[in-house]
């Protein structure tokens, strides 16, 4: 039987008070166990590698610095995290001017076989976003991955899709509505 | 002005980065103060964060050791003093004397060394404190400027709608305002038209729909055709997107009644009299 998951690190608030602290081991944990997703997502919105690893390393090191701002009420830790990774990835990419067209995947050909390494937990929240992701039709995959990948707004969107904005809007509204109930094991929010 | 409704609607767009200046802005103003959506906001955030557990796992270098390196470098502390090591051995005569010269001069140099080392540890503390203030603040730029060239493009945009209306505005106010019809004529796809006219102040507006896109090298020009100098060419335009043209134009004095106006397609930049074919006609009525 699955064991029950969170988006949350069960000891969030004492890895924060650690950080707060300075505490490397701190650090160390918690690299050890979003390391590889903060990694995964600089390339895959950067497409390159060298660049994932400076916004890995620059990802973990702003939260060090400034692990006194985090604000729990505001979110989770990890989802911090994972917005400082994204923002710092988008940003990349539009300094560098060239943007790497998003090739949307299709869920069904992603089939990756878990590390030993990899945490238990997050591979299995891993799949939950997976399937989530799979109930969504093609073009509402396409939407979301634009604007969570490239940070494009909905009128861009619906210039680069050559379609009518309302449709955009109402299709990414869709998708995100799917997702959030799929995902509902997993959010904490009260 | 929107809704509470149309707020909750674009609160997972906005948790996404998605929507653009003038909706963001209003989810914030709605957001301040309102306690339940906030509460919904930090679901959907949550919602956006999970969705990085979609991106494809990838290996990637082990960074962790560069991650503490870079850690340690910003905190290391001065190492230990170390002139205590210095021997102690007790030895007579001038053997005694050159050891405690040559214990000094070491001491000397290692004392040197120390506040060398010291000294470099500090600058490096303080040369990553100024990389990350500057990667932050270049971040922080970054973004500024990237919000800052939105807003010039919804000013700029603002601006010329602002402008269109006021002509409009000045033409529409004028005494004795008529009206031309205009419509394809019989070779032309279909398409319509209309002029606003105040012959007393020789203000004009033409707006014409649904005309087809002209190659660049083309234009539309629009004619007064008049009782004494036949066709006088009024404006040149080019319809937008939705096949929508409009032009201000000014209706010619001293060339008699005038008796219709027309658009034909011309060379770029327009021609003195028509040479093109014909698209749109609207008798002016006596």
């Amino acid at each position: 039987m699955p064991r029950a998951v969170t988006n949350d690190v069960p000891e969030s608030a004492d890895v924060v008070a650690a950080l707060r602290r300075k505490e490397e081991q701190a650090l160390a944990q918690l690299h050890d166990r979003y390391g590889r997703v903060v990694y995964a997502l600089a390339l895959r919105i950067t497409g390159d590698a060298g660049a994932a690893e400076e916004i890995s390393l620059d990802t973990f090191w702003q939260l060090w610095q400034q692990a006194d701002r985090f604000d729990g009420s505001q979110g989770s830790l990890p989802n911090w995290l994972l917005t400082i990774a994204r923002s710092r990835a988008i940003d990349r990419v539009r300094a560098r001017g060239a943007r790497k067209r998003l090739q949307v995947e299709d869920p069904s050909d992603v089939n990756e076989v878990a590390r030993p390494e990899d945490d238990a937990e997050l591979v299995e929240r891993r799949g939950l976003v997976r399937d989530a992701m799979a109930q969504l039709s093609a073009d509402q995959r396409t939407a979301v991955a634009l604007a969570y990948y490239e940070g494009l707004s909905h009128s861009q969107i619906a210039e680069r899709l050559q379609e009518p904005l309302g449709t955009v809007k109402t299709r990414i509204r869709q998708a995100m509505g799917v997702l959030r109930r799929a995902l509902g094991p997993l959010l904490t929010t009260p | 002005m929107k809704t509470r409704d149309d707020i909750r609607d674009d609160l997972p767009l906005y948790a996404l980065d998605g929507l653009d200046a003038e909706d963001r802005a209003a989810v914030e103003a709605a957001l301040a103060g309102d306690a339940e959506l906030a509460r919904e906001l930090r679901e959907w955030r949550e919602v956006v964060g999970l969705l990085a557990l979609d991106a494809p796992n990838a290996a990637p270098p082990d960074l962790k050791d560069q991650l503490l390196a870079r850690v340690r470098g910003a905190a290391a502390p001065a190492p230990a003093p170390v002139a205590g090591r210095v021997a102690r051995r007790r030895l007579g005569g001038w053997t005694a004397a050159l050891a405690a010269a040559a214990a000094a001069v070491f001491a000397i140099a290692t004392y040197r060394e120390i506040g060398h080392r010291a000294e470099l540890a500090r600058a490096r503390q303080t040369l990553a404190g100024l990389q990350e203030g500057l990667r932050a603040t270049q971040h922080t730029l970054e973004t500024v400027n990237a919000t800052l060239a939105q807003r010039e493009d919804d000013v700029n945009a603002l601006r010329l709608a602002l402008a269109q209306a006021e002509a409009t505005l000045a033409v529409l106010q004028q005494p004795n305002l008529q009206m031309v019809a205009l419509r394809e004529t019989a070779d032309a796809p279909p398409a319509a038209g209309h002029v606003l006219l105040s012959p007393p102040s020789g203000k004009a507006l033409f707006y014409a729909f649904d005309l087809p896109p002209v190659p660049p090298n083309k234009v539309y020009e629009l004619w007064w055709i008049t009782e004494k100098d036949g066709p006088v060419r009024a404006a040149v335009f080019r319809p937008d997107a939705r096949g929508v043209g409009r032009v201000e134009a000014t209706v010619p004095a001293g060339a008699g009644a005038l008796q219709a106006a027309a658009v034909t397609v011309e060379r770029a930049g327009g021609v003195p009299k028509p040479e093109g074919p014909m698209v749109l006609l609207g008798q002016v009525k006596s």
